[in-house]
């Protein structure tokens, strides 16, 4: 054997012992990875299961499978108010995804590409920035007040208008990040092209901003679709309130519906999660605008 | 097409000045570059006579018209920038008849007028694509096609080949230079870049710290700097200064004497700069010895710095030079082409 061709066996070697001790490495990763996964979506998929067994099989000392419809049939059932919540939250989302959209979005052009005052846009920013950082329940005192005074307490409008003021700083955040990545010189490109002001805004900037408005909306539906606090104090409960607010009312002082509940909880959670699954790589690709270059 | 004045500009940003009272004077048709080193104002000056910066102070006329208030839309101009600003979401086609798509032409004349700049400049197979399917120089060509299809009283430039390589940079500058001698239309080009300066406009502006040093033809600045910056920014390499004193057979640097051309009689005995510039440096079996410190060859010429009188100087050699550092030649400046400045103002005397 030559040197040569020595030497390439130990290169060989090497190499397979350190493709082994990789593989290994990945094997691990791997497996804490499904452990953890597991970990995450094992009270999902409880739930899930729940919603489709009987309260006496939910119940039972030993573990059973006794699969049935009746949860689902009861929770949309026309005497229950779950059919009147999930339609509450649906117009709820929609609402605040437009009106959060158009707020956040024409506050974030403002703070990126007008030239305000320093210390205009330093207030602003400072106020996106601390704003989300307040209990929720220090603010529903003054929130009540409002809809009371504005005639909107109880109503989808208030919560529309309250779920958009809970989200429009991270909105305008993440907006305004979409907004400085777009370089000056294309709205001075426009301007000299003859452009307007706004002409420059929907026909250039808007479409620029689009994906940086999608993950800003997603993020603002999956809040609002969560959101508990202003629907339990807001609302006067029943058909009147969100679904996130149903599902408590489920668990009463002497009983417990173990099985309607993992249905509401499950038709609360489904669609958002399925929502989240798909946008996550949208969501996240939103977050990390800008960060690297 | 149009002329274009600078009357007296000044631009303030709060307290700083970044342009002192700027004059230029630029005639229908005409390539003019404004060219200094980074931070000379040469950028602001261009933006303001777009309309993207605001005038101090001063008056800039287009066509006899004063656009001091005017918004960019309304100065008639196109700009071509170092970024090509190109929108991204359009295509070729889209992004060079955007313009007069906002003036609302009608959409067989943008067509026609789209595919006719296209032709120019070899875009036709390209105007379906979107500017991240392109390459840095047809991004390049498309920016400037976005600007010809305007038909605009004058074209900006602001540095648009900083972004190239260097092959593609020579060649988009015979390009720019022959559209320019095709459209005839009054441009106005900023760049850093001397030798695309010198090789596309027909006046140069030199600037520095806000003010213009020096207005004239390409030649004219590389044979007659009136001022030591100036002789040093344009011709590559640059030219060699060395300190001295002029006497009436010639220049004393040190304890070298370097030959001049009969002075005038005022000047002799006075202290001065010697310039000269690389390629006026004679190397052969004459003049002073000089040690060489470093060689670099091209190819189609030889860049020797050596040590003169405790200084270093550059000389370049056309032909192959069998020297190597710590080898002694003799260099013989050519009389007929040097210039001398004073060392106190950088003036020329």
């Amino acid at each position: 054997m030559t040197a040569g061709s020595h030497a390439i066996k130990t290169g060989t070697l090497a190499d397979a012992r350190l493709r082994r001790r990789k593989d290994l490495a990945d094997l691990t990763c791997d497996a804490v990875l499904a452990l953890l996964l597991l970990l995450f979506i094992a009270p999902i998929v409880w739930m899930i299961v729940l919603s489709f067994q009987s309260d006496r099989a939910i119940i039972s000392m030993f573990w059973e499978l006794d699969l049935t419809l009746d949860n689902v049939t009861a929770i949309l059932a026309d005497d229950q108010p779950f059919r009147a919540q999930l339609a509450n939250s649906l117009v709820i989302v929609a609402g605040t995804v437009v009106l959060c959209g158009i707020a956040s979005t024409l506050a974030a052009y403002g703070l990126s590409k007008l030239r305000l005052p320093w210390w205009l846009t330093a207030t602003v920013g400072a106020s996106c920035a601390v704003v989300p950082m307040l209990p929720p329940m220090a603010l529903v005192p003054g929130f009540y007040v409002t809809l009371i005074q504005t005639g909107l307490l109880g109503s989808l409008a208030g919560l529309i208008i309250l779920n958009t003021i809970l989200n429009l700083p991270f909105a305008t955040l993440l907006m305004k990040i979409g907004f400085d990545e777009i370089p000056p010189a294309l709205q001075e490109a426009a301007s000299i092209d003859g452009a307007s002001e706004a002409r420059s805004f929907w026909t250039i900037m808007l479409p620029l901003v689009t994906p940086s408005l999608i993950t800003s909306s997603l993020f603002t539906a999956i809040m609002t679709w969560n959101e508990f606090l202003m629907g339990l104090t807001m609302t006067s409960g029943g058909t009147t309130s969100p679904l996130s607010v149903g599902i408590a009312s489920l668990v009463q002082p002497y009983e417990v519906r173990w099985g309607q509940l993992s249905a509401v909880g499950s038709l609360a959670v489904v669609p958002i999660m399925i929502a989240s699954v798909l946008a996550s790589k949208r969501i996240i690709a939103g977050m990390t605008r800008g960060s690297v270059k | 097409m149009a002329s274009v004045e600078i009357h007296n500009v000044q631009k303030s940003y709060g307290t700083l000045k970044a342009l002192h009272g700027v004059s230029i004077q630029i005639d229908d048709g005409e390539f003019v570059t404004l060219v200094g080193p980074s931070g000379c104002g040469k950028s602001t000056l261009l933006r303001m006579l777009a309309g993207l910066e605001e005038i101090s102070g001063g008056t800039i006329r287009i066509a006899e018209t004063v656009v001091n208030e005017l918004p960019p839309k309304d100065r008639d101009i196109a700009m071509v920038f170092q970024n090509y600003a190109l929108y991204p979401h359009m295509t070729v086609a889209e992004n060079m008849g955007f313009a007069l798509k906002l003036k609302n032409t009608d959409k067989r004349e943008i067509q026609g007028k789209v595919e006719r700049a296209a032709r120019i400049l070899n875009l036709d197979t390209l105007l379906q694509r979107y500017p991240r399917q392109l390459s840095g120089g047809q991004r390049q060509r498309v920016a400037m096609g976005r600007a010809i299809v305007r038909d605009p009283k004058v074209f900006l430039f602001d540095e648009p080949l900083s972004n190239l390589d260097a092959k593609l940079r020579v060649s988009m500058r015979a390009e720019i230079k022959s559209l320019h001698q095709r459209l005839g239309t009054t441009t106005v080009y900023v760049t850093h870049d001397q030798v695309e300066a010198m090789t596309m406009a027909d006046k140069i502006v030199v600037m520095r710290d806000g003010v213009v040093e020096q207005v004239g033809a390409p030649l004219a600045l590389y044979d007659s700097p009136v001022n030591m910056f100036v002789a040093g920014f344009i011709g590559s390499p640059a030219m060699n200064f060395l300190t001295g004193e002029i006497r009436d057979d010639g220049f004393l640097a040190g304890d070298v004497r370097l030959p001049l051309a009969a002075p005038a009689p005022e000047l002799v005995g006075r202290r001065a700069v010697y310039g000269v510039r690389p390629e006026h440096i004679g190397i052969g079996e004459d003049g002073v010895a000089a040690e060489v410190c470093v060689v670099e060859p091209t190819g189609a010429e030889t860049y020797l710095v050596v040590r003169l009188a405790g200084q270093e100087v550059t000389c370049v050699a056309r032909d192959r030079l069998d020297v190597r550092a710590g080898h002694m030649v003799r260099l013989s400046p050519d009389p007929g082409r040097i210039h001398l400045f004073d060392p106190q103002s950088g003036r020329r005397l």
